[in-house]
């Protein structure tokens, strides 16, 4: 299950990259609001991706 | 990675013998090199509007990338004052007294592009890994303690994917030049850039925790302190579909 997790954490990152992708793309075709929309999204992923690696700890 | 030429290193590569073998063994450098001459110095420099001294500076700056690797070995100081800053200030030189020539070259963005990441390379070129079976603790300037080692062995599917993750992150810099409109096109360079720079800095850590060995919470804990974000994700698409429906 952990290594399931490690590629999810893979996946992640790799779909953060596709979203930052697409938002630039958008951005070319002058749709900003899409653009946004992806951008915040690969942040987000991005995020996740970094949670599920260093996740927090139960005694804070 | 140390700076090829830089005094008082001693991870320089092995002294040529030759002018062609020390091109021959600079050739990780010097290709791509000429590679982002020609294509963002040459060609600008050859149209009919460009004036003649921005030819001379072009060629001067060809001589020196050239020149750079003849000299890198006995007299890394020249070698390194030719390839990096003769090179590096002349084809400037040039870019300046092209002026607005420089911008009314109609070649392909995609050209440029691949001759900025030829002189991403150039610049990658001048600086030298520790050789194959080169040990650190073997120099005599090493400060003597218990040698490092390592904690542990990372799996041999880390390279490819940090590979993989690379060549993700760099896709939205190539994107960015599709960007007709200046001012957006900045925008979308410097949205690139960030992303690249975000993108790699969470995939290394990514990628370099599978080869440690520690003790990490139940996948269950790791997915729990993910929610939030993950939670927001499923919220935005949600936001993104219902629009997508209303509009």
């Amino acid at each position: 299950m952990s290594k399931v997790i490690d590629a999810l954490s893979i996946l992640l990152v790799l779909g953060a990259a596709f979203a930052f992708s697409l938002g630039v793309a958008a951005l070319g075709e002058r749709r900003d609001l899409i653009a946004i929309f992806w951008l915040v999204i690969g942040g987000l992923v991005l995020r996740a991706a970094v949670e599920l690696l260093r996740p927090r700890s139960s005694s804070r | 990675m140390s700076e090829l030429g830089a005094v008082g290193t001693d991870s320089r590569l092995p002294f040529a013998r030759n002018p062609v073998q020390a091109l021959r063994e600079r050739a990780n450098t010097v290709l791509p090199g000429i590679y982002a001459w020609v294509t963002t110095v040459a060609l600008p420099s050859v149209q009919h509007t460009a004036p003649a001294l921005s030819r001379v500076t072009a060629f001067l700056a060809l001589v020196a990338l050239v020149a750079a690797p003849l000299f890198v070995s006995e007299l890394p100081r020249l070698g390194r004052a030719l390839g990096v800053y003769a090179f590096i200030g002349l084809s400037l030189l040039t870019w300046v007294r092209l002026g607005p020539g420089l911008l009314q070259n109609h070649g392909d963005p995609l050209l440029s592009a691949l001759g900025a990441l030829g002189f991403m390379l150039y610049a990658l070129g001048w600086g030298s890994l520790r050789r194959r079976g080169q040990v650190p603790e073997d120099n005599p300037n090493v400060i003597v303690g218990a040698p490092l080692q390592p904690r542990a062995r990372p799996p041999a599917i880390v390279p490819l994917v940090f590979g993989l993750i690379i060549a993700g992150a760099l896709v939205p810099s190539f994107l960015a030049f599709r960007v007709v409109e200046t001012e957006r096109g900045l925008f979308a360079h410097a949205i690139a850039i960030l992303s690249a720079i975000l993108t790699i800095t969470v995939g290394s850590r990514v990628v370099l925790a599978l080869g440690q060995r520690r003790v990490l919470p139940a996948p269950g804990d790791r997915l729990n302190a993910a929610a939030v974000p993950l939670a927001l994700l499923a919220l935005s698409f949600g936001l993104g579909f219902l629009w997508l429906v209303v509009r």
